[in-house]
């Protein structure tokens, strides 16, 4: 019986370190044949070390040097497709039950309104610190999944929010992340 | 003239080489010496050749090496760019739905 519970075990923490490494949700390649553009970022350290090389010393690329210098990889894959209804809500609900596990905090849950779409932010948390940011972000024309491995600060998030051309807003007072939904 | 002066002119006279001096000087040293300068030149001329076409392959490889990592370097950093922009975007999406919704809840 312990041999059992022990395998069991095993095969838990397994599979949870499988999912920490995973680039993507499982799943998610039957999209590509669908859309009619693709965009697919893949950056682990290395490539993140070598591509700091050639950041300018203008204020955006600092930034970005920034929130590079300790993480382990992005990687960003963004489906786009000619109309809507390429995909169901229940595949969507399918990648998002993947990161339900331990190790996993569901951190933010956006629905949105007609044209807005749904946005999912989870955290892989290890060790009392955060490893790792997954956002998965359902529009109707548009599907996309960006992945962050390593030690990700909330600063660097406001820093995301706020730059790379993007108009930066006040926090809201009395958001309620997880499970705000409308 | 004294007896130095005489003494000195037998000693300087002009005196002709013998029959055939120079020929065999010219048969002997001549061409021995002739050939081996020309083969000096010629490993010299080779070398240098080796040595600047070595250097100049060297050099364009060098060149062309920077030039690829410059290449790569740039696509690398765009691709960043790329990713952090598409997070930004999410996030910043993410951000004034929350405010938006922060909002209507304060109306209300």
């Amino acid at each position: 019986m312990k041999r059992i519970l022990g395998a069991f075990l095993l095969s838990l923490l397994l599979a949870e370190a499988a999912m920490a490494q995973r680039k993507f949700p499982a799943g998610i390649e039957k999209f590509a044949a669908r859309a009619e553009e693709t965009t697919d970022v893949s950056l682990d350290k290395s490539m993140l070390n070598f591509a700091s090389k050639f950041l300018s010393s203008r204020e955006q690329d600092q930034q970005a040097r920034r929130i590079i210098a300790s993480l382990e990889g992005i990687y960003v894959r963004s489906y786009e497709f000619n109309k809507p209804g390429a995909y169901t809500a229940a595949e969507i609900a399918a990648l998002r039950q993947q990161f339900q596990g331990p190790g996993w905090s569901h951190i933010v849950s956006v629905r949105g309104k007609g044209s807005d779409g749904d946005t999912d932010i989870f955290m892989h948390l290890g060790d009392g610190q955060i490893k790792g940011m997954l956002i998965i972000a359902a529009e109707p024309q548009e599907l996309t999944f960006v992945n962050i491995l390593g030690p990700i600060k909330p600063e660097d998030l406001k820093e995301l929010s706020g730059q790379f051309g993007i108009p930066q807003i006040r926090s809201p007072k009395n958001a309620q992340p997880e499970g705000k939904s409308k | 003239m004294d007896e130095f002066e005489r003494a000195l002119m037998e000693a300087l006279h002009r005196e002709a080489a013998p029959e055939g001096f120079a020929e065999r000087v010219v048969a002997r040293a001549g061409p021995v010496k002739a050939g081996g300068r020309i083969w000096w030149k010629k490993r010299a001329f080779q070398w240098s050749l080796a040595a600047g076409l070595a250097a100049t392959l060297l050099a364009g490889g060098l060149i062309e090496h920077r030039r690829e990592q410059q290449i790569r370097g740039e696509r690398a950093r765009e691709e960043l760019m790329l990713a952090l922009r598409i997070t930004g975007v999410k996030l910043h999406a993410v951000q004034e739905r929350l405010a938006e919704m922060d909002r209507e809840g304060g109306k209300q």
